[in-house]
């Protein structure tokens, strides 16, 4: 067994921005593989445009054109955008794809593909069976998308200039909308909180491109969850156990939780409604009968009014997205590669609802714990964000001597520094750069700026 | 009717919004559940389709007014009542909190230490008081060994609701003002019913109320045998106050309580204000008229994080000396229609324990990390509720 593993493994963490790019090469006696773990990126770092295309022809020169898997932890933008096409056929993901003919693609149970066309309307009868309840969560997270949509576009249809300050702003681009148009209602809210906004609307945009990308670039695709088997561990790389740790389904998750799945569901396809109705269609007036005034012309006993209601509903919006977030992030694949004694841990984005299956919930969490505890590098969780490395599990790893931490994030993108919610969080950054060796993005500088290497022999 | 108790509170107990206990926070949607659902099933029509939804004998077997067998068609009655439109928003907590069979683990557990789950525990006791007092209500009707007629078993249930209701609502006055927990407001709910219904033998209400929150591990907070706040001290001062002016003088009370700051147990130094002054009427099952002024103070403190020690508080660790801290104290006093000192029934700014605690699990969940003072927002509450989303602030940096 020994002999035939992995004799180094090179982590290369790209500099992408917010978002995650890791290339994983395991090399052997006498070949490579190469396994690719997410390709995306909210916001580019301002070096270079064309840093996504640089980062996939250093992967095709690297995999000398042969990709043997890629991991797709989660289907946020920040993750995936590397894989869209474009039509001239030069995009980053048109190098992927062309270099992946052969890989295994492996994403999240949440995004197979059979699993929607068994998905029916969630209030139907049937639905509750095993592949129902799954069924239903996948059509969430597409009601999910929805309201990103819905979000970015109203954060669009507002004109710079139509607020100065938070809070100060009472002029309304929401008023008549041009001849032919559809009325997108503004959200009438200061930059600050229109910027939180766009970012995670954006972030929570569902990619077409991309997901159509990862269908069809290879013929081999496998949709794991808590507890599968993979081909990776074994099979497309000899001498390394890879074990699944997350996301668990729906199933497993309900029998210790008693989560009501159905409900929830429904509660997605409601506010996906609400945010659709608001955003694209024309509004129907409430009480026709009743006098109005446009939007613009609102009397002065009207605007303190006004501009509280738009606060407190874009304050809503925000939250909402907030959850949305939450919940895409917890379809993470949290991946536990194993060579020898030596441990890898990727988690994505994972937060605590979905860690807690493997931390606590399972039938074989002892078990699981115990070899977390001896974990030698981990992929710090959402590019370090203050709920994606549970402290339970941090307090888990030994910590042993040589302990590395490898976190790909860019400050100022995401959370608010006084709120504490600042991405990276400054607490957890501290913890890790005490007690790990830690690698992380935005410290790159000067020639080797596109990347960063780690390498571990085994 | 729901959104109507958040109101409604927010009213009579405005610090009931500020960072405290994971049991205030939860106080707050839990009330407001209880209040809608209690004020629900006081309508004999709908507790008619609760019972039985056949329409059918005028005797009903005994078999479906089991405590189980009406919780179960209480779960099946909300769907139903709730409708679909509104199902996942608010339907579907408060089925929740029906399910949630008794366990004393219930109250120290990990799961329901979150805030929202915390207030369907609340719900549950409440609920299972109800149930069990209506059960046995009907044990003594039942005829020829199996069967009950229906008007009355109806009859019973929607009053067993309203006289719950009523104190319930009635409990809110006899409540400490600040930093509230499940167990302030099961003693407060005893004393308030055995204040305007002294004898109890017909629904044993009280004795009802106590069981089923001990079997979720919910103790009253007095230390009273029965669980009834304690009469105050008597050796209070009257001699500077006119107790008519008290009645309605935010003033004349606040010189009382000035004048008794010690035999009360105030804080010397700390900031003092008179949240309210409410005189008021409450009528009786039988007729009977109680009169009571309810006044309620409040006391805060702003001590630095450096200066807990001169509390008798120990600085959670990690949290910055220079961090500025907002303590709170208060109390309700009831008086008697003599213009006495009835009770007294508060949260000392003093205790030494419960303030520890409170800044402890503020500062561990991250509400206090922030700049702004992290009120409680019910919107956001009842979003997180619909959605289902959970988080686990022990669990973040």
């Amino acid at each position: 067994m020994a002999a035939a593993g992995p004799r180094e493994l090179r982590i290369r963490m790209y500099n992408v921005g917010f978002g995650d790019c890791f290339l994983l090469t395991f090399f052997y006696k006498a070949s490579e593989k190469h396994v690719l773990v997410d390709f995306g990126s909210t916001a580019a770092p301002l070096r270079r445009k064309a840093q996504m295309g640089e980062i996939a022809a250093d992967i095709e020169s690297i995999t000398k054109g042969r990709l043997d898997a890629i991991v797709v932890t989660h289907r946020h933008q920040d993750h995936i955008s590397g894989f869209a096409t474009n039509k001239a056929g030069n995009a980053p993901g048109d190098v992927i794809a062309r270099i992946s003919k052969d890989a295994v693609v492996i994403q999240p149970w949440t995004e197979d593909p059979t699993l929607k066309t068994n998905a029916r309307a969630p209030n139907s009868a049937g639905s509750s069976g095993a592949k129902g309840l799954s069924a239903l969560h996948v059509q969430s997270l597409d009601a999910m998308h929805k309201i990103a949509d819905a979000v970015v576009k109203r954060v669009g249809a507002m004109q710079d200039g139509d607020e100065s300050e938070e809070g100060e702003e009472l002029s309304d681009s929401a008023g008549v909308p041009p001849d032919g148009q559809a009325f997108i209602p503004g959200l009438g809210v200061g930059p600050a909180l229109r910027n939180r906004l766009g970012f995670l609307g954006e972030t929570n945009l569902k990619n077409l491109s991309a997901v159509k990308n990862l269908m069809s670039m290879s013929d081999k695709h496998e949709y794991l969850s808590y507890g599968t088997k993979t081909s990776l561990s074994g099979g497309v790389l000899p001498g390394v156990k890879v074990h699944v740790l997350g996301p668990p389904t729906i199933e497993q998750y309900d029998a210790v939780s008693k989560q009501r799945s159905r409900d929830s569901a429904e509660f997605w396809q409601l506010q996906a409604a609400a945010t659709k109705i608001t955003a694209e269609e024309t509004v129907e007036r409430l009480f026709p009968d009743h006098p109005s005034v446009q939007a613009d012309a609102l009397p002065v006993s009207a605007r303190w009014f006004v501009r509280n209601v738009k606060s407190m509903h874009a304050t809503q919006l925000l939250e909402l997205v907030r959850i949305v977030d939450s919940a895409m992030n917890n379809t993470s694949l949290i991946l536990l590669f194993q060579i020898g004694e030596k441990l890898f841990l990727f988690p994505g984005d994972a937060q605590i609802e979905n860690w807690e299956y493997a931390l606590r919930a399972a039938p074989d969490s002892a078990a699981k714990r115990k070899l977390l505890s001896a974990v030698s590098l981990y992929k710090v969780g959402h590019h370090g964000s203050l709920n994606a490395t549970p402290k339970s599990l941090w307090k888990l790893f030994k910590k042993k001597p040589k302990f590395i931490a490898m976190m790909s994030t860019r400050p100022g993108k995401h959370g608010d520094k006084r709120a504490h919610t600042e991405v990276p969080r400054q607490t957890l950054v501290d913890e890790l750069e005490a007690h790990s060796e830690l690698h992380v993005t935005t410290t790159l500088k000067g020639e080797n700026a596109l990347f960063e290497d780690v390498r571990v022999k085994l | 009717m729901h959104e109507t108790t958040h109101a409604l509170i927010d009213g009579l107990r405005e610090r009931y919004r500020e960072p405290s206990s994971p049991d205030q926070a939860a106080f707050h949607e839990g009330f407001a559940d209880i209040v809608a659902l209690l004020s629900v099933f006081s309508l004999p029509t709908v507790v008619e389709t609760l019972v039985d939804r056949t329409h059918g004998d005028q005797l009903l077997d005994t078999k479906v007014l089991k405590p189980d067998a009406l919780r179960e068609s209480m779960i099946f009655g909300l769907a139903e009542q709730v409708g679909s439109e509104l199902e996942s928003v608010r339907g579907k907590p408060l089925r929740q909190s029906l399910t949630i069979k008794p366990d004393v683990a219930l109250y120290e557990s990990r799961e329901f230490r979150e805030e929202h789950r915390r207030g369907e525990l609340l719900v549950a006791a409440m609920m299972t008081a109800f149930v069990n007092m209506w059960s046995r209500r009907l044990v003594a009707l039942v005829k020829d060994r199996q069967r009950v007629d229906r008007s009355r078993a109806i009859e019973e249930g929607a009053d067993i609701a309203d006289c719950l209701l009523t104190s319930a609502i009635r409990a809110l006055d006899y409540s400490p003002p600040v930093d509230i927990t499940f167990g302030d407001y099961l003693s407060a709910l005893v004393t308030a019913d055995r204040e305007i219904r002294p004898s109890d033998t017909r629904y044993q209400l009280r004795s009802s109320v106590l069981d089923a929150f001990a079997s979720y591990g919910i103790k009253p907070a007095s230390d009273d045998p029965e669980g009834y706040w304690k009469t105050p001290p008597k050796a209070l001062d009257y001699t500077r106050t006119h107790f008519d002016a008290m009645r309605r003088d935010h003033d004349e009370v606040f010189h009382f309580v000035f004048e008794n700051r010690e035999e009360l147990g105030l804080h010397p130094n700390a900031f003092t204000a008179i949240q309210s002054v409410r005189p008021c009427t409450r009528i009786g099952a039988d007729g009977f008229a109680l009169h009571e002024t309810v006044c309620v103070y409040v006391q805060i403190l702003e001590p630095l994080a450096s200066e807990l020690g001169t509390l008798d508080l120990t600085k959670p660790p990690n949290m910055p000396v220079d961090k500025k801290l907002r303590l709170f104290g208060g109390g309700a006093l009831i008086f008697d229609e003599y213009g006495h000192l009835k009770y007294h029934v508060y949260n000392p700014l003093t205790s030494a324990a419960r303030q520890q605690a409170r800044l402890d699990f503020l500062w561990e969940s991250g509400a206090l990390r922030g700049e702004t003072t992290a009120r409680l927002s019910v919107s956001r509450m009842h979003l997180q509720r619909g959605a289902d989303s959970q988080r686990d602030p022990r669990e973040e940096w």
